[in-house]
């Protein structure tokens, strides 16, 4: 897979071709829109990530470029503004994703995947880690032998976890995608903490192999290794 | 309108000026066409009584001729007049004005029962008033004319126009000069705040305009405008302090990631011992992230451009899903949540910052109760006219004197352990802003160990 990285910020942008490469990734640099827009030109990817602010060519003037030469790759666009309107003039101009910064990496590599992914959403009736099963469909947990009784958001948690198996999930993923909260000012840390820990008593603590692990500073993952 | 002068001043004068003017010329007409009726009546009035003397003196001589007794009285000799029979022959005319012509008797002298004023202009420039009459003596029609000059008449009457046309102009300009000065004096405040107000800046936003009568126009205005300086001072005031503020509070991860970082590299570690500094690092700057987000939210809040929903919102249904949502922050600590709504109770608010605002209330609530209390929520109205949600919690309370402050920016009761549990000093002043925005009221009761209650007041619609 090959994904072109659209970023002035040199830092940034290093950060970002190491952690795509090291999810196995093909990544190409461009520090300013001339640049990005002659390896479009030249070269066949997959994905662009690309940062609205840039020196010149600004990022929606390349995404609107792009569009009209009928590219039909997705492009997941990063930003650090995040109004509604940045947002819809962003999706409008034909972006696919956006992330606003400072953004979780994890969350990144998330959003790359499901855009990559785009159309071959595979359904699955049961997710299962290790000894731990869970059915979707008659809402049952079990690690083992063992029946675990969840609530709703615990299930709901769980399954998250599940689906992003091995993956790091963030803190601000949870709060959008388990918790629904958008707004970013809303603190629910302690909350998700708080449940994340419920899990763990009740998948985890009765149990030797331990699944549920937090990753400081990053999020938590569901993994038969620890990270 | 540019031809009128710039200041208002000037303006002023000038126009009141015109008025002035344009009355006293209408006034100067009406008294001096006055002054000439009453001169010319005053003329009538002496040819009137010439006549009768002359009517009373008169003898009609048996041959036609006229005679007048006592010829020689002085009377007469100033007075000019003649004596026409009725077939046009001049029958008699007062001697020392032969020298001069009048015209013939005319057509409507002639028809003219009774008197018959008439002025003229002799060939030698000279104006004269000429009063005619008919009397029937011994059946014979005679007419009897009478001349005086106007010259007098005219002469006063000149000499009142001169005198208007000099006390005039010098009223108008003693009036225009006075009213010009009169002017300044009272615009005089004007000037003076216009040089005051051009010196306040921002690093004199103290200052205030001299009210110089608090109860006139300009006293008014000086008023409002120190009322703008004031609140302008107290925005310009809450912005710096916010401002420096809001840098002490980055200052704070800032240091942490720094002190960590520095410290992490002294030594050479194994790969476990970074991973931790790094994570380490990674939760300050969430801390950080965190405070940017509430920063730029509030500062949207100011800028009001977030976009509201309003809807219509049930609030007991409501306050039960929010505080679902963040039971499990309490049961962590043993406490209950108790819900006290007795009926369903429909307002128009925004479901998101409505939601912000209780989830701010409630996780303070949580945080400063201590484990195995209670929390009270009701959901009530009051008043008929207002709906309210109300937190009550059973922690420390809040002394009196912070009353004021809570709802700042970054205020905080007690420093040290605010931050040790989190808060980072905005959780209130955005609960404030959410509350305000969809019109409501957020308010605050709470006595020094005793609790604290924050009711969110909404009105109904």
């Amino acid at each position: 897979m090959n994904i072109l990285v659209i970023e002035d910020e040199h830092k940034v942008a290093q950060a970002l071709k190491e952690g795509l490469e090291h999810e196995n990734y093909n990544v190409d640099l461009a520090h300013t829109g001339e640049d990005g827009f002659f390896l479009l030109n030249s070269e066949q990817y997959d994905l662009l990530v690309l940062d609205l602010m840039l020196p010149g060519r600004d990022g929606i003037e390349i995404l609107k470029t792009v569009r009209k030469k009928k590219l039909s790759l997705p492009v997941l666009i990063l930003t650090a503004r995040d109004t509604v309107e940045d947002r819809v003039l962003g999706l409008d101009s034909g972006a696919d994703d956006y992330l606003v910064k400072p953004f979780a990496f994890p969350e990144l590599l998330a959003r790359i995947r499901v855009l990559l992914r785009r159309g071959r959403e595979n359904q699955t009736f049961q997710l299962q880690c290790a000894n731990l099963k869970m059915d979707l469909i008659k809402r049952k947990v079990k690690r083992g032998e063992n029946d675990i009784i969840l609530t709703l958001r615990e299930f709901d948690l769980l399954k998250y976890l599940l689906r992003h198996q091995d993956q790091i999930v963030s803190r601000e993923m949870l709060a959008t995608d388990v918790w629904k909260e958008t707004n970013r000012a809303t603190p629910i840390d302690n909350l998700i903490d708080v449940h994340i820990a419920r899990l763990r008593r009740k998948i985890d603590d009765p149990f030797e192999i331990k699944l549920l692990h937090t990753v400081r500073g990053v999020g938590f993952i569901i993994s038969e290794e620890s990270p | 309108m540019s031809f009128l002068p710039k200041n208002v001043r000037t303006r002023l004068t000038l126009w009141y000026v015109l008025a002035l003017t344009f009355i006293l010329i209408i006034y100067a007409s009406v008294s001096i066409s006055l002054v000439y009726i009453n001169l010319r009546n005053n003329l009538d009035d002496q040819l009137q009584q010439d006549y009768e003397i002359v009517e009373n003196l008169m003898r009609v001589m048996p041959d036609g001729s006229v005679k007048i007794e006592s010829e020689d009285d002085p009377y007469f000799h100033e007075r000019w007049f003649q004596i026409w029979s009725s077939d046009w022959k001049m029958l008699y005319e007062s001697s020392p004005f032969t020298g001069k012509s009048l015209p013939s008797i005319s057509r409507e002298e002639e028809s003219t029962s009774g008197f018959h004023f008439q002025s003229m202009q002799l060939n030698n420039n000279v104006r004269v008033r000429i009063l005619s009459g008919k009397i029937n003596i011994e059946g014979k029609w005679l007419f009897i004319r009478l001349v005086r000059s106007e010259e007098r008449l005219w002469n006063e009457l000149s000499g009142f126009i001169r005198l208007m046309l000099i006390a005039l102009p010098i009223a108008i300009f003693i009036a225009g000069f006075g009213g010009y000065f009169l002017t300044k004096k009272f615009l005089s405040p004007i000037d003076e705040m216009t040089a005051k107000v051009r010196k306040i800046g921002e690093e004199n936003l103290k200052e205030r305009l001299p009210v110089i009568n608090p109860d006139d126009e300009l006293g008014n205005l000086a008023h409002v405008f120190n009322d703008m300086l004031e609140r302008i001072q107290k925005s310009f005031e809450r912005l710096k302090r916010f401002t420096s503020d809001a840098a002490h509070e980055l200052r704070t991860p800032l240091t942490a990631i720094r002190s960590i970082g520095e410290v992490g590299l002294q030594d050479y570690k194994d790969a476990k011992h970074y991973r931790e500094i790094i994570g380490s690092m990674l939760e300050e700057n969430r801390r950080l992230t965190h405070l940017v987000d509430n920063l730029l939210f509030l500062s949207r809040a100011d800028a009001k451009t977030l976009d509201k929903h309003l809807i219509k919102l049930e609030l007991k249904s409501f306050t039960q899903e929010t505080v679902e949502f963040i039971q499990a922050l309490a049961e962590e600590k043993n406490q209950i949540i108790i819900i006290r709504a007795e009926k369903e109770i429909t307002v128009i608010a925004d479901r998101a910052l409505l939601k912000q605002a209780l989830l701010n209330l409630l996780d303070n609530a949580i945080k400063y109760s201590p484990e195995n209390s209670e929390i009270i929520v009701s959901v009530d109205t009051e008043h008929n006219n207002a709906a309210f949600i109300e937190v009550k919690d059973n922690g420390p309370g809040i002394p009196e004197e912070h009353h004021e402050k809570i709802f700042e920016r970054f205020y905080r009761v007690d420093k040290g352990r605010s931050r040790e549990m989190g808060g980072s000093g905005l959780g209130l002043a955005i609960a404030r802003w959410a509350v305000t925005a969809q019109g409501g009221k957020l308010t605050m009761e709470s006595k020094t160990g005793e609790g604290s209650s924050f009711r969110i007041t909404l009105t109904l619609t």
